[in-house]
């Protein structure tokens, strides 16, 4: 007597090992595809950096694709998932100061996955706490969580106080070494960003954030997608955090302050939260701003400032709607057939 | 468990809002492979039923009875996983996917294999079962269509064909052809019977339009002001004077 | 009792918060927007104060007037600022408004830069007021007394506006049920324009008032406006006089840990925020059906 209370499973194919999966066929176009433009990113970057042969510009291309990261894996909380967190300096900073620490210890990949493993659990933890809240108050409970973390480094000595902790890689590690290892980790970590959002997850991911209650009438539950994605969100973030501290050399509790929050928030809006290379533009052309006219100086706060409120207002969407934007004016003035014939309703 | 085991059973179910009741001690039973149908004038409860059957709020009183399962205390998602489907009132799409990919994802939820990040998605969901689901609600002309641009009566086919996904044992449809046009009424009327002749499950639905109702339901179940009035078949519904009453005499 | 003496400038602190977070609350009551340049109009208050006071043998009254004028230019500054950018962001998606109004703090903490420089000013306590009143055993800051007292005439005075005005009566409605107040043919652009007058007029005040205390910098606007949506949250969104019990609550907290645990004291202020975010989402006097994503 069968239990018809429960659905019957659905049948679903022969099983296979998700190796076979990934290879199978239809998976294989886009496998190729991600696999063959990372490489070629990779391959570009890295002929490039053999071509500046490591003089002081890269240092500024370094924090630039530092900083991408960063980016990317805010939007995957801010364009992707809508949880507004003010606090993924948290994760930067934790990352950075981790990777820091362990340098000193534990050769370099350990440091990196050391750094990764402590604002993932950093994640978690926050999560748990905060994921069941949403929206402003998601904004402010991580904002809080942020600003404690910064003063507990601030002003006291467990990691340095005010002045920071050194972050002095092996000598062993060649800058070329270090840059080839930033340019794998950024185009890895954006790539791995691409795929997620290809699979079921992914995809659970953005329903959730277009219709909660859609999501949950199908069985999903919200709160672990939500508090999974954080935890990979604050994990990149982390990695980003502890590149950071191996290019700079240091790490001052700066990189736990709230506008180390608010500054990839702005490179995802400027660039477009919902186009996948949104946060890159936004990042190249914050951090080349800041580049040129310096932190907290006049100029920047007046460039970023007009540049956000005009694309604010201007376009919403972002620079790299740009594109979409002025194919809608030309159509616009070339008045033609109203397209399909279906019935549409605004949206 | 036997075939004349109810889908649904109502006990006592009841739900205040502060100082009003908007459900008062509802019983009721909807047998396997029916539709039934919920009227009422506005304010009557309906809306509250609907979302304390699937779970949206916990009754205060009462149970609420799935098969031989009692769900009353298991909130919307497990209510959901056990098989009661919902449409909603306005209906709730993911409006920035397509409408193929809205039924994809319904079909890998129903599945549970919504936590996969190792495989495309495409992958893992073949098309044909997308295909089928489409061309059950007649949406397959518009699959490549992102649901946001979809007006209501697309919307709320989309929003069967992604309730069917999960094989459910109990559809519950509110107000399925609210602002639809005649024709789309008339199809709606034709898929939803279609659609439980051919899966076997339970409709119960709550509507305005008394062509609809009357064209799909078994049984019909009267409430006003929460509480059930009376119960019957589109004749003894459509002959009853307190049912006249209840609707033309005002509140 | 030797709690007292904190507790007063705790309340003094916690006014300076009040003016300028219950500005903030009303307008999101009022247009569910919030203004991160809100901070900026709070700091021009100061600046402005200096400019105006600088020179003289500053009495309170003297203070206070200039104190008032400071705060009719603020809101002049805001009421501009709605026309000019305010308007054109309240049709975006919350978190690109927040981001608007985080655009025109920097080009209005840009605008500080230029004008008045990037060294700390400061204005001197009025002679009267710069030392402590005598309370039995107990001395108390004057110059908190004198902040006390203004926030329980504003206290009062917004009291009046909201619940004997017509547009007392308008915002309520708006933040009670904003499409229905809609319908009923509520002027949205004035009501904005008013209340952002009102909430620029706060602001500004408070910043001249908060001029003897702290050392003026342009950083001032950036560091005030993340505590004053510290109280705002916690006092609840929306809500005047959430935000003034928020405000003394976490100024009277912060002004006691000070006093015993120096170093920590900013970590009392957002771990307060934090706690009373997750025990209750809605803030002290916040509604609880408020969720805006």
């Amino acid at each position: 007597m069968s239990d018809k209370a429960t659905t019957p499973p659905i049948p679903d194919g022969p099983s296979r090992s998700w190796m076979a999966h990934l290879a199978a066929p239809e998976n294989r176009v886009l496998l190729v595809r991600t696999v063959g433009i990372a490489i070629a990113v990779i391959a570009l970057l890295f002929v490039f950096a053999e071509a500046t042969a490591a003089t002081p510009p890269s240092f500024f291309f370094e924090i630039i694709l530092i900083q991408v990261l960063y980016a990317m894996s805010v939007n995957v909380l801010i364009g992707y998932a809508h949880l507004p967190s003010f606090g993924q300096a948290a994760f930067f900073g934790t990352g950075a100061y981790a990777a820091a620490l362990s340098i000193q210890g534990v050769p370099l990949y350990a440091s990196l996955m050391i750094a990764m493993g402590f604002s993932g659990l950093l994640a978690l933890l926050l999560g748990l706490l905060a994921i069941r809240t949403s929206g402003i108050t998601f904004a402010n409970v991580t904002l809080a969580f942020g600003q404690m973390l910064y003063l507990v480094a601030a002003n006291t000595n467990l990691v340095g106080g005010e002045n920071g902790l050194l972050a002095t890689i092996p000598s062993e590690i060649t800058p070329q070494y270090l840059w080839l290892l930033i340019v794998v980790c950024v185009v890895g970590g954006c790539a791995l960003i691409w795929w997620i959002f290809k699979t079921p997850y992914g995809e659970t991911i953005v329903a959730i954030r277009d219709n909660p209650e859609r999501a949950t009438s199908l069985g999903v539950s919200n709160f672990r997608y939500r508090l999974t994605i954080f935890v990979f969100a604050g994990a990149l973030a982390g990695l980003a955090g502890a590149l950071y501290a191996y290019a700079t050399g240091i790490v001052t509790a700066d990189t736990l302050y709230w506008s180390r929050s608010g500054e990839p928030i702005i490179m995802c809006l400027l660039g477009g939260s919902k186009k996948f290379f949104g946060p890159v533009i936004g990042a190249i052309t914050l951090t080349t701003i800041l580049q040129q006219v310096g932190q907290g100086s006049t100029g920047y706060l007046i460039y970023v400032g007009g540049i956000l409120l005009v694309v604010l207002i201007l376009l919403p969407q972002g620079i790299l709607s740009i594109p979409a934007r002025v194919r809608e004016l030309l159509k616009k003035r070339r008045p033609g057939p109203s397209g399909e014939g279906e019935r549409t309703a605004a949206a | 468990m036997t075939p004349t085991t109810p889908v649904l059973t109502l006990e006592n179910v009841t739900k205040r809002y502060g100082g009003n009741t908007a459900v008062d001690d509802v019983s009721f039973t909807v047998p396997q492979s029916s539709i039934y149908a919920v009227i009422g004038p506005n304010g009557a409860g309906k809306s509250t039923l609907f979302s304390l059957i699937a779970g949206q709020y916990p009754a205060d009183q009462g149970r609420i009875i799935l098969n031989e399962t009692d769900v009353t205390k298991y909130k919307a998602r497990k209510r959901a996983r056990v098989g009661i489907s919902r449409a909603f009132q306005v209906a709730h799409v993911f409006t920035s996917r397509t409408v193929e990919e809205n039924v994809r994802l319904a079909l890998l939820a129903a599945r549970r294999q919504t936590h996969k990040f190792w495989i495309s998605a495409e992958r893992q969901q073949p098309r044909e079962a997308v295909d089928a689901l489409l061309a059950q609600v007649k949406l397959s002309s518009v699959a490549g269509r992102t649901a946001g641009e979809l007006a209501q009566g697309d919307r709320k086919k989309l929003e069967i064909a992604m309730g069917l996904a999960s094989h459910p044992t109990l559809l519950l449809l509110d107000e399925p052809t609210a602002g639809m046009t005649p024709e789309e009424t008339v199809t709606v009327i034709e898929l939803v019977a279609s659609v439980q002749k051919s899966t076997g499950c339970s409709v119960l639905i709550t509507e305005h339009d008394m062509k609809v109702v009357f064209g799909l339901a078994e049984q019909i179940i009267v409430l006003a002001a929460g509480a059930v009035l009376c119960q019957g078949t589109p004749d003894e519904i459509r002959n009853n004077d307190d049912v006249k009453a209840v609707y033309l005499g005002g509140r | 009792m030797n709690v007292l003496p904190s507790i007063v400038s705790g309340l003094g602190d916690g006014v300076l918060l009040f003016l300028i977070a219950s500005g903030l609350s009303v307008i999101f009551g009022a247009m569910r927007f919030l203004n991160f340049a809100h901070g900026a109009f709070f700091a021009i208050g100061g600046y402005l104060a200096f400019n105006l006071l600088n020179k003289l043998e500053l009495t309170p009254v003297l203070l206070v007037a200039g104190a008032l004028l400071a705060g009719l230019a603020v809101a002049a500054l805001a009421y501009a600022s709605e026309l000019v950018v305010f308007r054109r962001l309240y049709k975006l998606p919350p978190l690109d408004s927040l981001l608007g109004t985080y655009a025109l703090l920097l080009l209005l903490e840009g605008a500080i830069l230029v004008v008045w420089g990037p060294n700390p000013l400061s204005v001197a306590y009025p002679k009267s007021l710069d030392s402590t009143i005598d309370f039995g055993p107990v001395e108390i800051p004057q110059y908190s007394v004198l902040l006390i007292g203004v926030g329980a005439i504003v206290v009062v005075a917004m009291t009046y506006v909201l619940y004997k005005t017509s547009l007392g009566l308008e915002v309520r409605a708006l933040a009670e049920d904003r499409t229905m107040t809609q319908l009923l043919g509520v002027n949205i652009s004035s009501v904005s324009a008013k209340v952002m007058l009102i909430g620029g007029f706060l602001a500004g005040l408070g910043g001249a008032l908060a001029a003897p205390t702290i050392a003026l910098t342009p950083d001032l606007a950036t560091s005030f406006i993340i505590q004053a949506f510290a109280v705002v949250v916690v006092g609840g969104l929306g809500s005047f006089y959430g935000a003034l019990i928020a405000a003394l609550f976490l100024g009277v907290t912060q002004s006691i840990v000070i006093a015993f645990v120096p170093n920590v004291s900013g970590i009392a202020f957002y771990a307060a925020m934090f706690a009373v975010l997750l025990l209750r989402p809605q803030g002290l006097l916040g509604k609880s059906s408020l969720e805006i994503s």
